[in-house]
Formats: C-alpha cells, structure tokens, sequence
C-alpha cells in the first residue's frame, strides 16, 4: 500500500512554524531582525485576528488565510502552523513521556458544551472589551509566554554564564546580556500551563485543542463545511480500531465507522494506520454531493459577515472615546509602550503573548502583576527600575502581532510623550545633600529634565514637560534611595511631545591660541 | 605603583636621551610649533589636524607611544562610549582616534588591546552607534563588554569619601592604561574629560551620585592614573552634555590634550571650553590631594599647532 505523505509534510510544516517562533521568543541577543519576527507570526490566527480588527492592512490577513485553508482541508492550522499544538506533539513524541502513557490513544468525549461556552466566553470577551478570557485560552500567546518565561532565561543564563567563564580566561567573544524583566507570577503560570499540557498531551493527546482552545472550536466549526474531510469507507473497514488508536485527537468512532471531523487535528496519523487502506482524506462535495445547499452557504456568508461587522465595532466605539481625550486617572497607571496609543486601548487588545518582552533590546518591558488590575495580568509595561526605553528603538510595535503597540516611525516615536517626568524635590541629591548631582539630566535625550541654578555653585534638575517624551532615562538614573526624585507619570492615552530644540550643524571654531 | 613609576621615569630619561636630537627635525618639516620644543613636556596640546594625526604628533612630543607601551604588554584603552548617539554628536570618543590609538598600540610591540566602557545607554547599541566597535576590530583590537557586574572587581579606594569601588578587572590586569575621554559639558559635573571618564571602568556609580559626586571623582582619579590621557577635543559638546540633543551643541575646535598628568590634562581642556578649572569640584579637589597639577602655569606645556 502507498504511504500517505500527508502526516510526514505535516510534521515539516509544524517543525518550521515551531522553530520560527521558537527563535523569535527566545532571541535574547536582539539580533532576529523585526521583519523576520512578524513573518513569523503572520499566520497565528488570534495575533493576526486582532491585528487586522485594530489595524487593517495587508500585513494582518494571515487569519483569512488560515480560514481559507480550514474551508479547504478542515482543522489543519492545529497540526502544522499551531505552535501550542506542535509542541504537545513533540511532548508526546519524547520517548521518556512516551513510556508513562499506558494506553493508546481512543475516542474521547465530544466536549462539545465545554468547547462552545469557552469560545461564547471568548468572544464575548472581545466584543465587550475583556480580554481576560483570550489571554488565556490562546495556544499562540500561551505559547509565547512559556517561551519568553523557560526557555529565553535559559538561553540567557547559559549564555552568560559561558560568557562568564570564558571573560575569566580574557576570551570575551559571547556577550553577556541583562537578566531583568522576569515576572515570577508570569514564570508559575506558564510552568503550571506547561506540566498540565505535558500531562494531558501524554495521556490523552490533543485534548487541550479539542476541549478547551477556542481557535481550535472555532476552526472546527469551520471545519464542518470544508471540503476534504477524514472519511471511513464503510466497504473496506473491518473495525480494527487502529485509526482510532493512532488518533491524537480522539475523534474516530471505529464502531460505527465515523470521524468527528470538527475535532479532527489534522495530523493525518489515521491515513497510514489503516492496514485495509479504508480511512481517506477525500472531496466530500463529490461523494456526499447531498450535503451541500447553496441556500445554507448563502445564509453562512451572510453570519460570517455580520459577526465581523460585530468584532469591527468595538473599534469604533474606542476611537470615539479617544477623540474625546477624558484621562480618568484615579489611581497611578503604569507606563504602557510607546505605539499602544492609550491604557485602555492596550488593555483591548494585548494578549500578553511576551513577544515584546522577549525583542525589547533594553528589557524596560517586563510583565506586569496587579499594576493595570488584574484584567491586564501579565499584560507588558515599562518598568523603570529596571532599565528605560532607548531613544531610537521601535522594536516592540514592530514586533507586535497583535497591534495592541501600533509600530511607529522613529520620528513619531521620538515625539510619543508615554508620560512625563515628574521632579520630588525632597528627594534630590541637591536639596538633601547638596552636593552636585545630575544624573537624571545627564541621560535625558531631549533635556526635557535640565539643570538650573540652586544654591552657590549648585544646579537643580528642572522638568520641561512639553519636550518629554517620559522614555524613563531619568527615573532609571536617578540614585536616591528608596524612592526616587525623579518618576515618569504616565499618560493614560499618549500625547505627543513638541520638538527639542534641534538643529543640524555644528559651528566650526578652531581656537586661534590656546587660552592657556 | 613607584616601581611602575620609578621604571617609567627611567625609560623616559633615556628615551628623551636618545630622541631629543631627531625630533626637532622631523618636525620643523610639517608642523608650526609656536613653542621652542623642550622634548620633556608635561602636556602637549595640539590643534588644526584630523584626530589620528594631531595624535601621532602630540604623542611623538612626548617622546613616541613606546615610552608607554613596551613589547608584548597588555593595553587597556578606554574611551568614552556612554551614549547611543552617532560619532557627530560628539558624545563618544572620535572613534578614528579610538582605532587609530589601537593600531599604534600594536605597532608598538602591545600584546593586546582591550578596549571598553560602562556605558548609560544600552551598551551594544552605543557600542555600535558610536562606530567604535567596528574602528577597534578593524585596528586588530578587542572590544569587551563592560555591562555586567561580574567583570567588575572590589577594590579599596583611599579617598575622602570614596572607601571603596569595583573596578573593571583589565584595569587591574593591564600594564598600560590609556584613557581616551572627549571633551564635554556635563550636567552633573560641569565637565566630562579624563578624571570623570573613569566612571565608565566602575561599577556602582549611583553610589558616587549621592555621595557628593565632584569628592567620589577626585577621589578615585588617584586610585589607577592612566599612563596616558588623550583628550579627544576635536568635536566639543559645550551645551546639554552629556548626551547632548542635536548637533548645535557641538562645536569643531579640532584640538587635543595629551598627558600623563590626569589633573592637567583636565584643566587644559577646561580653559579649552572657557571654563576655569578651579571653578570645576573635582578638579579643584583632585588638585588640593595632590593627584596632579591644575595650575598649568607651572608646567611646562609644548603648543603645536598643524
């Protein structure tokens, strides 16, 4: 009997998706160029999804694609592009794991209500502004976060303790690289995430896809209309149940010969396992022509455009509230990155996947804990005890697969005020010391934050707000301990700062003598 | 530290010996020295020139690089690299004058060349940015990370404030110390030239910060005296140093100071900049501990203008 090739493709397609993202978030070194990272990401469906709900482009139609695709082939996506997905099956596959699983794979409960109230839970999340549900139910952002949360720092400690060792023998060829911008919250989470899917995968295989992730539902719902399906030919079917035993998913039912297609992975391990040749992957308009009524695909069209129009307008609701620039400030916000235009915006849309977290070259982006409320767990922030945002850098909203941080020109970048500094004088080096300091002014990129006379021989750091763009330069630099003299007070919804002072040109002025 | 001193003094006098009959000629032919040559100059200050070239005279006043660098020695040079901003800003070291002083090195018979600084902004960006790790690497050097706590040693300072430092550990391994500094204004400081380009071979700095900064530089500028300062003052920061916003605050003086005095040196460059350097906190103190000389009318300075 010929192999089907189908499940060995599959395996190269998961491997390079995986791989692709593997690499983007676990690049501590900042050198994976921004392009290769979003081409990476291009065909996760919920950051593309989102991406192309708050930031339409061509640049953001992965997921139409990947819809596409289901239409044609079923579930596909969860075998070969989900890196979630990919990685139980690498789990699955290590021999080690493999020893503890004490039976085959078989039909599993359909889950259906289960899988239906999470994706109702997600949806409806989304369309009313919360994003709690999505966080934590995408395979792409879990998936993310347990990169950025084990195998980054990993990377990262290996890295510098070599650099380390070799630095001792004066070889100083692997740089060393900061170790901030872990969050243990976030760490315990993923580890928790990662030993139940490591549980699961080994013991029952995909059911985190086929009873809990709602890409994976909402996929299998468009999957129930695809074209080719996973049909058991009643003729050469001796109900072996091999197909079952080799079905990841647990949706082959041997005994009456049929496939839960909706729940179907796409791994195509069925195809080869049958010794009659009596399972296919076959066009079913042909064989099962009855099934299709070109009335029901019109009224299909019709839901599929009317449930986008519904997930379109949260966006534009938001747009009106942002023209109206109320900044309800109550309580102290964190600093949200530069191109997430406002708090509440970011909240929207952010699915905490830690990508940004991961390209961030000077690690200010770390996870934050209760900072936005719990609603924004683990969502990023600009944490400036740790380090500040580097003048020239857009990295993160070139990252972002979600365009919860817009990307922006360096130009724009420079002129985004996040916040802006505010000056404790009771703190200041100056006032309680008086002895010089300055160190806030020194790494002011605009000198926003200058120094203006005080006392005899003495200068004070003085805030000019309008030319502040509240990169946290100052905070960071500042020494005072405990708390700091200088702080970045952050804008809820993003301003945009006037230009320092700047001109082009250099005077030349050689000395005639020296003046000494 | 005398022994090093007490050689460095002998290599001198011979060398001094030896050149002061050649040198006069070589230079009669390209350059205008408005001072007789003396051959045992304290200071040479130098202008009109590219950086590499105002380098290779001033040095050759001072009776050549192989009084400093002998064969098969280990050379730190440590320039300042502290910002993300391109060589035009004037807020890193010339990066030229970086390579160039590497490539010197070796021609002098240096083993290796390390080069380094504990920068503010991020260090690959201001490494990159300031075009001195390509100039280092092209000049057969090495560039070394100086970001990370662990390269950095405990050392005890004996100073009035300053008890004690980490210092980067090939400050304490090499033979010979070069210190690179531009010449800048400095919002904490006043200025930014040698004394205050040694904060980039420490670690804690925030330290110094709130422990009355001008006494914490004076004070460590005893510790380690470069063998030779080479003031980079060819583009001058004179406004919103150290990091500067825009290239109206520098001025082109295409000057440099060259000294193994770290004291002089900064008060050379501070007139330089129309400022006294008694006016300036650590340099005055750096003075009143006898780390070096200020008062640059009892020296003897050799003026060279290209």
């Amino acid at each position: 009997m010929k192999r089907n090739k189908l499940a060995a493709w599959r395996r190269v397609f998961g491997l390079i998706f995986f791989g692709l993202l593997l690499l983007s978030f676990a690049d501590f070194t900042g050198f994976l160029p921004t392009w290769f990272i979003r081409w990476a990401g291009y065909f996760q469906f919920v950051p593309s999804l989102l991406k192309f709900l708050h930031a339409p482009s061509l640049l953001a139609i992965g997921f139409l694609l990947i819809l596409f695709i289901t239409w044609i082939w079923g579930r596909v996506y969860c075998s070969w592009i989900c890196p979630l997905g990919v990685l139980q099956d690498i789990v699955a596959r290590l021999k080690i794991l493999k020893k503890k699983r004490s039976r085959a794979y078989g039909l599993l409960p359909s889950f259906k209500i289960l899988r239906y109230s999470v994706l109702i839970l997600v949806v409806a999340g989304l369309l009313s502004g919360l994003m709690q549900p999505l966080m934590y139910t995408d395979p792409y952002s879990l998936f993310g976060r347990m990169i950025h949360q084990l195998v980054f720092p990993l990377f990262l400690f290996l890295n510098n303790y070599l650099s380390g060792y070799l630095s001792g023998l004066e070889i100083y060829f692997l740089k060393p690289f900061p170790v901030t911008g872990f969050q243990p919250a976030s760490l315990a989470f993923s580890v928790t995430l990662l030993a139940l899917l490591i549980f699961l995968s080994v013991r029952y295989g995909r059911i985190y896809c086929t009873a809990w992730c709602p890409v994976g539902s909402f996929l299998g719902f468009v999957s129930k209309f695809s074209i080719y399906k996973i049909r058991i030919s009643k003729e050469s079917c001796t109900s072996c149940g091999r197909c079952a035993k080799s079905c990841k998913a647990g949706c082959i039912d041997y005994h009456n010969k049929e496939v839960d297609f909706e729940r179907c992975v796409g791994c195509f391990n069925c195809l080869n396992s049958c010794p009659t040749g009596g399972i296919h992957f076959q066009k079913t308009f042909r064989t099962h022509s009855l099934n299709f009524s070109p009335e029901r695909r019109h009224h299909l069209w019709l839901l599929t455009a009317a449930g986008t129009g519904l997930l379109l307008k949260p966006k534009v609701i938001w747009a009106e509230e942002l023209q109206k620039a109320l900044v309800p400030a109550p309580r102290l916000n964190p600093v949200t990155p530069p191109g997430s235009i406002s708090t509440e915006r970011f909240n929207d849309i952010c699915t905490a996947c830690h990508l940004c977290i991961s390209a961030c070259p000077t690690r200010v982006l770390s996870p934050s804990l209760t900072e936005y409320g719990w609603r924004g767990l683990f969502q990023p922030m600009m944490d400036y005890h740790t380090s500040f945002c580097n003048y020239e850098c857009t990295r993160c909203g070139e990252v972002c697969p979600t365009g919860a941080i817009l990307p922006l020109l360096p130009e724009e970048k420079k002129l985004t005020q996040l916040g802006v500094a505010a000056f404790q004088k009771l703190n200041c080096v100056v006032y309680t010391e008086e002895t010089a300091c300055g160190a806030c002014s020194e790494h002011c990129p605009t000198k926003a934050v200058h120094m203006v006379p005080y006392k005899e021989g003495l200068l004070i750091p003085k805030v000019n707000e309008a030319i502040c763009i509240g990169c946290g330069a100052c905070e960071y630099a500042c020494p005072t301990l405990p708390h700091k003299a200088i702080y970045v007070k952050a804008h809820t919804i993003h301003q945009k700062a006037q230009k320092p002072e700047e001109s082009d040109t250099s005077k030349e002025e050689v000395p005639e003598e020296f003046p000494f | 530290m005398e022994r090093r001193n007490f050689l460095k003094n002998l290599a001198l006098g011979t060398l001094a010996g030896s050149l002061a009959s050649r040198i006069p000629g070589a230079f009669a032919s390209d350059t205008h020295a408005s001072e007789p040559f003396v051959g045992d100059a304290d200071l040479v200050a130098i202008k009109g020139g590219e950086p590499e070239q105002m380098f290779d005279k001033a040095i050759e006043a001072l009776g050549g690089l192989k009084r400093f660098v002998k064969k098969g020695q280990k050379v730190v040079v440590k320039p300042n690299i502290g910002w993300d901003v391109p060589p035009e800003r004037a807020a890193n070291t010339h990066p030229g004058l970086i390579g160039h002083i590497v490539k010197r090195c070796l021609e002098a018979g240096a083993a290796e060349v390390f080069v380094f600084d504990n920068t503010c902004d991020n260090w690959l960006k201001c490494y990159n940015t300031s075009g001195i790790e390509e100039a280092v690497k092209k000049a057969g050097g090495k560039i070394v990370p100086g970001n990370e706590e662990r390269l950095y040693k405990p050392v005890s300072i004996s100073g009035r404030v300053l008890k004690n430092a980490s210092v980067h550990e090939l400050i304490l391994s090499c033979d010979v110390f070069i210190n690179v500094p531009i010449l800048k204004h400095h919002s904490s400081a006043d200025v930014s030239i040698a004394m205050k380009n040694l904060m980039g071979i420490v670690w804690d700095r925030r330290w110094w910060h709130r422990n009355n900064l001008h006494q914490c530089i004076a004070d460590f500028a005893g510790f380690r005296k470069p063998d030779l300062n080479v003031i980079d003052a060819y583009r001058v920061m004179i406004k919103n140093g150290p990091r500067g916003v825009s290239e109206a605050d520098v001025k082109i003086m295409k000057s440099m100071i060259v000294s193994t005095d770290i004291v002089a040196a900064d008060a050379a460059a501070t007139k330089l900049m129309g400022n006294e350097p008694a006016q300036i906190g650590h340099i005055r103190l750096a003075h009143e501990m006898k780390i070096g000389n200020m008062d640059l009318s009892s020296l003897k300075i050799q003026r060279i203008t290209v």
